[in-house]
Formats: structure tokens, C-alpha cells, sequence
């Protein structure tokens, strides 16, 4: 057997030559190109945007919408601690009072003044809590999508998106709680403690 | 004698040669790829052009005869489907080998239970029942052995050519032809003496 031969063509080898020609009709007869859909060439040219791409749009939506529920929540959150403040401690005040002219007093009692009418025409609400409702009809817009048929990468973003708004909420909620204090309305005097264990 | 000529005459490193046409093949491969993946049709069919007998080879080595080009235009039409997934793009001739193997090997999965029809059946043609004859006694040899053969004698391709094509490294494909062309023979043999 020609080693040559057999490797690169070169000399010749009757042996290899005789199998070569027995097997020319199996050999490729060289058919057309399969045609191709062109959804997969879409996909193949949207599948190399690679990861800054693919992340950058979501990133970008969820950065916007915490920024628009900010601007919602952060004023509306003030006006209603100024509102509730002086109001909540004269009623608990008032309370403990009652308390302590009863043997046993009732274990929690709901303080009776909760409406916060009053309140708001003891204190003049700045005009931009008007602009509040217009702000959460334009998040209760964006919320009324699902009906879209999403594919499965925008259903991906779409739930990273909404995991991006729900830290954004809690780390929110966390920088008010330090900045405002504990809500006062949440809190039980110590004294109002005292006589329910009694 | 100056310090830099002692030095290349003790440091006698044989001038390494670097291959030129392996070296183009390998660019053309890339090019061809960012082509496909940016939509080009041309490009695929060049491709094609390209990597067809070496995949017409593998499937011809596992699967009947008369589903090999089906197989063939499957191969290449998931190759193109999951072109994103390919990492080194100059490895695409080793790719395509391994779809082409994945799928010859899904063929017999999905295969239903049924009595195959012989490939001489419907050719009166004695060249190609001899050619039948010798595909099924290469069919017989090793894994490794008769893709390598069938590529060498029923594609025409050189051992060089299937080495650059399937990713394997010269020297497997050249121990694959010989120990290959040695078992060829014995049992070609024994079917004569038969």
C-alpha cells in the first residue's frame, strides 16, 4: 500500500485507485444550498447584540420607572406625615388618659380619629399634591400592557423589570422609614402597654 | 565570535514554518461566519459549497444511502439556526462534523421499526452495486476508521483536506487511513475469498 497515496493523492496505488473509482457514484453530487427562513437570520442578527444589548433596554426602563415612582411617592409621603404628626400624639394622649381612669382597659383600642379631613384644613396641602393623581394615571397606563403578546426574551426583561421596581420599592421604603422615623400612627404608648399587661 | 552569533548557533531553533494556507482557510471560515450571522445567503451557500462532502462523508459512513441528503440539508439548516451558539468561529468545519455525526446518530433514535430497503434495489446499475458492496464493508470498520475513509475514498479529499475540515489533528487522520485501508482490505478480502 502507497502511504503517499493514500495521504495526499501523490504516486499512485492500483489498490486505492480501483476502490477510489468503485466508489465514485456514492461521491457528493453537489445539490442546491437548503433555503433558509428568514425569521432564524432575524433572530441570528438580534441574538449578537450581546449582553450590554440585551440588558442595557430593561436597565434603562427600570432606572425610569423608579425615578416616576419617586416623584409620586416621595411628596405624597411628606404631606401625610405633616398631616398625621400633631394629630396622632393629642389622641394618644387623650387615650391614655382614658386608660387610666379604667380598671381594665380594653387591649387595643383603635384611636377613634383617623380621617385625616380635619386635618387637611388645618394644613394647607401645597398645590403640587394636585398633580398626584395625574402621576398615577400615567403609571396605571404603563401597568395596562400585558395584553401584548411578548416573546420570550421581552417576557424575561419584563420580569427582571418588575424585580428591579420591587427593590427599588423596599430600599425606598427603607430611606423614608430613616429619614421620616417610625410612623407614629403604627406605635403603642409605653403607658397604654403598661395597663394591658396589668 | 559576538555574543548574539554564539547564542543563534547554540539556540539552533528550526525555523518554524507557519502554515500559509491553513492560515487563510481559518480567516476565510471567519469571514464566512460573520457573514451568515449578519444575514448573507451567499455566504451560507458558500459554506455549503465548502463543507458538504465532508458532511455528505460522515452521514454517508452511518446512515442508508438514501436519507443521507436529506440529513445533509438538516444538518445545515441546524448549523445555521444555531450559528449564536457557535463559540470559535474558525472551528466552524469541526462543528459542522459533530452536528453531522449528532444527527446521523438522532436518525437511528428516531428511526421507526421497520425493514430498510437495500440500496441496490432499484439500480440495475453493477457499478453501483459494487459501490454498495464497499460502503457496507467500510460501515463494518470502527467509528473513528470509516468516517475517515469514506472521506478519502468516496469524497476524493485528501488527508490534509480532512484534517483542516473535521478538526482533527494530521497525524490521527493519517493513523485513521492507514489502520482504516488495513482492515478495508483484510475484509474485502475475506468477502472475495468468500
Amino acid at each position: 500500500m502507497n502511504e503517499e497515496y493514500l495521504w495526499n493523492k501523490k504516486g499512485s496505488d492500483p489498490e486505492i485507485e480501483i476502490l477510489e473509482n468503485a466508489l465514485k457514484p456514492l461521491r457528493f453530487a453537489g445539490s442546491v444550498p437548503p433555503r433558509l427562513p428568514a425569521r432564524v437570520a432575524e433572530r441570528n442578527k438580534a441574538s449578537r447584540r450581546g449582553f450590554f444589548g440585551f440588558w442595557l433596554a430593561p436597565a434603562f426602563a427600570a432606572v425610569a420607572v423608579a425615578i416616576v415612582g419617586l416623584a409620586v411617592y416621595w411628596p405624597a409621603s411628606r404631606v401625610t406625615n405633616i398631616a398625621t404628626g400633631p394629630e396622632d400624639s393629642s389622641v394618644l394622649s387623650g387615650k391614655t388618659e382614658v386608660t387610666k381612669s379604667e380598671e381594665r382597659p380594653a387591649p387595643i383600642t383603635v384611636p377613634p380619629v383617623q380621617k385625616p379631613a380635619p386635618i387637611v384644613t388645618l394644613y394647607k396641602v401645597p398645590k403640587r399634591r394636585t398633580l398626584r393623581p395625574t402621576n398615577l394615571v400615567a403609571v396605571k397606563s404603563v401597568r395596562k400592557a400585558p395584553h401584548v403578546k411578548l416573546t420570550k426574551e421581552e417576557e424575561y426583561a419584563y420580569s427582571q423589570l418588575m424585580l428591579a421596581l420591587a427593590i427599588t420599592s423596599s430600599k425606598l421604603k427603607i430611606v423614608k422609614d430613616t429619614l421620616d422615623g417610625p410612623d407614629a400612627r403604627t406605635m403603642v404608648p409605653i403607658k397604654e402597654k403598661d395597663a394591658f399587661r396589668k | 565570535m559576538p555574543d548574539s552569533e554564539l547564542t543563534s548557533q547554540v539556540f539552533a531553533f528550526p525555523a518554524r514554518e507557519f502554515p500559509a494556507a491553513a492560515a487563510a482557510t481559518v480567516s476565510i471560515q471567519a469571514e464566512l461566519v460573520d457573514r451568515i450571522s449578519a444575514g448573507d445567503e451567499e455566504a451560507f451557500g458558500e459554506l455549503y459549497r465548502m463543507y458538504a462532502p465532508m458532511a455528505h462523508g460522515i452521514v454517508l459512513a452511518r446512515v442508508p444511502r438514501n436519507d443521507v441528503d436529506d440529513i445533509v440539508q438538516e444538518v445545515f439548516i441546524s448549523a445555521y439556526e444555531n450559528l449564536a451558539t457557535l463559540k470559535n468561529k474558525d472551528a466552524v468545519g469541526s462543528w459542522l462534523a459533530m452536528i453531522a455525526r449528532n444527527r446521523a446518530a438522532e436518525y437511528f433514535r428516531r428511526a421507526r421499526p421497520m425493514d430498510e430497503i437495500p440500496d441496490e434495489i432499484g439500480q440495475d446499475d453493477a457499478e453501483r452495486t459494487e459501490a454498495n458492496e464497499i460502503l457496507a464493508a467500510i460501515r463494518t470498520l470502527p467509528e473513528a476508521y470509516k468516517e475517515t475513509i469514506v472521506l478519502r475514498l468516496v469524497e476524493g479529499m485528501t488527508g490534509q483536506e480532512i484534517a483542516e475540515q473535521t478538526g482533527l489533528t494530521p497525524d490521527s487522520v493519517r493513523v485513521n487511513l492507514h489502520r482504516g485501508m488495513r482492515l478495508l482490505r483484510d475484509k474485502l478480502g475475506i468477502e472475495v475469498k468468500r
